[in-house]
């Protein structure tokens, strides 16, 4: 006969009392991008499919071009993923079946050129729209402006996936609604990251609180 | 598909656990159709959570189960030793949690995984601490950034040979780089002269006191406004790397000391000035984990009237106390630790063990740094020839004097500007603050230093 056991009550954890392991806004390590990821890969999938297909991941800094690629890779397992960092010499680009390319508008003119000459399906995140040279190589080309892509339903869609993945599983979780996903537009835009550096100061507000309602905005 | 579910029950799940402590609990499977599992995969190891980019570290895998599950419930009892360090802790930017994780490797299907946190109190030397995985990423950078400042540096003499201009910016940039050093470095540097800053411990552990020794030897009179000893922690995590890399600071805790207040220190004379400050008991472990870190540092400043002030600033490590747990919301952040003993109740210790020096040595070194209120008679002025002079002021009084009740004796350092309240008090009672600096075993004398101003006491 086993014993049974008890269930944890998780009181010794900051935010035990909201059902939360963690903050949900905080750092997370590349699998769990990937599967906080909203994004919707079906049509990307079906533009990489053709050997000269080209993805380009469009918007600035905290938007989410690197979630986008992620969220992307996980689809491909023989894929190969290279960032390429803002100082020193380039690394080397490595093959991959699709090859994703983090930051290409650093990649120098000689190096595209040689990338671009091997072929194969790209995806690429940049800065700068890339079409052009693209072009010239023979790419079908695909440009998403992950910036553009916000909506207030999107923007619920990614901060309430982020809460989830903190749940510890024994109740209900704070939830961002769609009115509360619009002030959050109206006022930090469509940086996402800015979004979520907000929500990870106010939710520390609650830490070791252990009665109340948890608000996430104003 | 089939569907696989895992579970993860503690034996005793709200438990505390010190480091080698066992964890026992169960993994529960359940399927509803048949499964081929390659390897179900427990693993026990710690991560961080916060701002910082993920520090992570598993030193304990061990395969549970590999081949066929029938539909139905499969269960599977563990017993795991936790790692002591690093323990489990609880900040604004930066967390540590230690987590049992099961895995079930599936072919051709995603794999079903889950964790249950476990809180472990710290146990064990924090310098032999399984170190977390190493982050590739950061040693690539590294290189990259290494190979930049060469190829920078060989680009640069190039361009200074056949662009003058190039040299004019960079030439500019040096300069102001220079000027910043010469103004806030070197010039408070050589109005202080012979600048000694000492810690007695490089490492201490949470409610011990942090001891030491300032000591400056000025080439001319300097005049000061103040000295002061600030003790902070601080939670530094990096996250992102290159162009989105991004540091976020916070100030655990906090505490500054006065050590010293206006003063003159006489040319060529060394002054020195012994500083004290309680940790908490509850204070948090210097945490070193890739780019998750908390600092403990002690500044020591030097506010010299009409002149950049001087500064100096030195790392501590902070271990927990054995078994304590690590609770940051609890550590009184920005609080002095105020004295918990009266002058009386010292004097009383110190005049019952003042046979045994060992024990006498123990109870001055538990009051060393404190302030407190206190009543003596005035017995007379000493000359500074024959007395040791470490605690005493430049151009100050060396006062003898004695408690009531016990008839502990006392040596009062005064400050210039109060030489009046000693002088021709033989006999009379003297009342107010000073901060206990030492004891004379030669003359079996508790030595007390009086702040310059009488009111003055600031954290």
């Amino acid at each position: 006969m086993t014993t049974p056991h008890a269930s944890p009550t998780y009181a010794w954890l900051p935010f035990g009392h909201w059902h939360l392991h963690r903050n949900p806004f905080g750092e997370l390590t590349r699998e769990q991008r990937t599967v906080a990821a909203v994004v919707e890969t079906a049509s990307l999938q079906a533009v990489l499919a053709e050997p000269q297909g080209a993805i380009q991941f469009i918007g600035h800094c905290g938007h989410g071009k690197t979630t986008h690629m992620l969220a992307l890779l996980a689809c491909y397992p023989q894929a190969t993923y290279v960032y390429l960092p803002p100082d020193g010499p380039c690394p080397p680009i490595p093959t991959g079946t699709p090859l994703f390319i983090d930051e290409a508008q650093r990649l120098p003119w000689r190096r595209r050129r040689e990338v671009l000459r091997r072929g194969g399906p790209l995806v690429l995140g940049t800065h700068r729209d890339l079409t052009s040279s693209l072009k010239r190589a023979n790419y079908r080309v695909h440009t998403v402006n992950v910036s553009a892509k916000l909506s207030a339903h999107r923007l619920c869609e990614i901060l309430n996936r982020r809460i989830a993945l903190a749940s510890l599983g024994t109740g209900t979780t704070p939830h961002v609604d769609l009115p509360m996903a619009q002030r959050l537009i109206d006022r930090f835009g469509h940086n996402v990251r800015a979004i979520e550096d907000f929500l990870y100061e106010r939710i520390q507000q609650y830490s070791g609180v252990t009665c109340g309602e948890m608000r996430l905005d104003d | 598909m089939a569907k696989c579910d895992l579970t993860i029950e503690l034996e005793d799940p709200d438990r505390a656990y010190h480091g080698g402590d066992r964890v026992r609990g169960t993994i529960i499977v359940r399927t509803d159709k048949k499964v081929h599992c390659s390897n179900l995969e427990l693993t026990l190891g710690w991560e961080t959570h916060g701002r910082g980019n993920i520090a992570r570290a598993t030193p304990i895998q061990q395969s549970v189960y590999r081949g066929e599950w029938q539909p139905g419930e499969h269960r599977y009892a563990f017993d795991l030793e936790t790692t002591g360090w690093p323990p489990t802790y609880h900040g604004h930017y930066l967390n540590v949690d230690h987590y049992v994780r099961v895995r079930a490797k599936i072919p051709w299907a995603f794999d079903p995984k889950t964790e249950i946190p476990i809180r472990v109190i710290p146990t064990g030397d924090p310098n032999a601490i399984p170190p977390p995985e190493p982050n590739q990423m950061s040693n690539v950078i590294g290189f990259l950034v290494a190979a930049l400042l060469v190829g920078t540096l060989i680009g640069f003499s190039v361009a200074f040979v056949f662009n003058p201009f190039v040299l004019a910016i960079f030439g500019g940039l040096a300069l102001v780089g220079s000027g910043y050093w010469f103004c806030f470095k070197w010039l408070p540097k050589w109005k202080l002269g012979q600048v000694n800053f000492h810690v007695d411990q490089q490492q201490l552990a949470a409610g011990e006191a942090l001891t030491g020794n300032l000591s400056i030897q000025p080439r001319g009179n300097l005049a000061i406004n103040q000295i002061s000893m600030t003790l902070s922690a601080q939670e530094k995590c990096v996250s992102g790397s290159g162009s989105n890399r991004r540091t976020h600071r916070h100030i655990l805790f906090e505490i500054t000391e006065m050590i010293a207040t206006t003063s003159t220190v006489a040319a060529g004379k060394p002054a020195a000035y012994p500083f004290h400050l309680q940790l908490p008991d509850n204070a948090a472990p210097t945490l070193m984990l890739n780019d998750n870190q908390l600092i403990w540092s002690l500044q020591a400043t030097v506010d010299i009237p009409r002149w950049p002030d001087w500064k100096e600033k030195k790392t501590v490590t902070v271990v927990p106390r054995q078994n304590h747990e690590v609770d940051p919301a609890k550590s009184g952040a920005a609080e002095t630790v105020a004295p918990q003993i009266s002058f009386t109740e010292t004097a009383k210790l110190i005049w019952t063990v003042r046979d045994d020096p060992d024990q006498v040595k123990r109870v001055v070194s538990a009051v060393i740094g404190l302030q407190m209120e206190f009543q003596c008679v005035i017995l007379r002025r000493r000359l500074a020839d024959d007395l040791p002079t470490e605690h005493a002021y430049p151009d100050g009084t060396i006062v003898q004097a004695r408690f009531s009740h016990p008839e502990l004796p006392l040596t009062l350092y005064a400050p210039s500007e109060r030489t009046e309240e000693f002088h021709e008090q033989a006999g009379e009672t003297w009342q107010g603050r000073g901060t206990v600096v030492g004891f004379d075993y030669e003359s079996q004398s508790l030595q007390i230093r009086i702040p310059a101003e009488a009111s003055d006491r600031r954290p």
